[in-house]
């Protein structure tokens, strides 16, 4: 069952990541990217971070991936000959090394771990249980990291809005 | 039977993705999405471990949340910065902004 949704969700997602790199129109790509981090969501919950789950879709599919299509909306599409630059082969070749050296790396590491099935979880048994602990580390061990982060996020709301103003 | 590896393959392959789309496409949302695409998979790789190696403490869950806050300022400030540049040059291809090339 846990394999079956993993695989389900992985086409999706790499799918969606595809159609976002290689579809010329930037609509279509912001559609692949919604779906693509959908299926992150799903990846989340079968990794029992129910929390997680829920603040991918509030804050990733409901607002980045709607800012970005909003933008779209904005810009409008501009058409052009080539939506590719003349590096491809290129870009191509960085990645490629990059999967596999890494991918040959994470395959050669004896990892030791739980497996996914050994229920040997005290602290976060049930989802309501993960946000509890999830808020106490956050307030104790990360208060200041947490307070920067809503510092930053004012500035950022203020820079943004004083950036697009109309001049 | 899905293992730590099937989520760090997963997210290399995302990251992948990510990283050959912001160094080939010339639109600048689009090279945005790459990016975003690029966050997620590290995003998928830390909860992994967390859930995997470290099952009883959640750092990397908020690790994954302080990255949700700076993908979100990221976002906000770059498609502003978007706006400006395609009032001004009424274009959003990386090839047109070329003031600053040499």
């Amino acid at each position: 069952m846990v394999s079956l949704v993993f695989a389900g969700a992985s086409a999706v997602i790499l799918t969606g990541a595809m159609l976002v790199i290689t579809v010329p129109s930037i609509f279509v790509a912001a559609l692949g990217l919604v779906a693509s981090l959908s299926g992150i969501a799903v990846i989340y919950i079968l990794l029992d971070a129910d929390f997680l789950a829920a603040a991918q879709f509030m804050i990733y599919v409901g607002g980045i991936a709607v800012l970005i299509l909003f933008a779209v909306m904005l810009t409008g599409q501009i058409n052009r000959a080539s939506t590719i630059n003349r590096l491809m082969p290129l870009a191509i070749l960085i990645s490629v090394i990059t999967f596999f050296g890494i991918a040959y790396g994470i395959t050669r590491e004896g990892w030791r771990y739980l497996e996914a099935e050994d229920v040997l979880l005290p602290m976060v048994g049930s989802s309501s249980r993960e946000g509890r602990y999830l808020a106490d580390i956050l307030f104790n061990d990360f208060l200041l990291p947490f307070e920067l982060a809503g510092i930053l996020l004012l500035v950022a709301t203020i820079a943004a809005l004083v950036i697009a103003r109309e001049k | 039977m899905v293992t730590l590896e099937h989520y760090l393959i997963l997210s290399l392959a995302l990251f992948s993705i990510g990283l050959v789309g912001s160094l080939y496409r010339k639109n600048v949302v689009i090279i945005l999405m790459s990016i975003e695409i690029m966050l997620n998979g590290i995003n998928l790789s830390l909860v992994a471990f967390s859930r995997y190696l470290i099952p009883n403490e959640l750092v990397g869950h908020i690790f994954v949340l302080f990255i949700f806050t700076i993908a979100a300022v990221e976002v906000a400030i770059a498609l502003a910065i978007l706006m400006v540049i395609f009032y001004k040059k009424n274009s959003i291809n990386s090839s047109d902004l070329n003031l600053l090339k040499w």
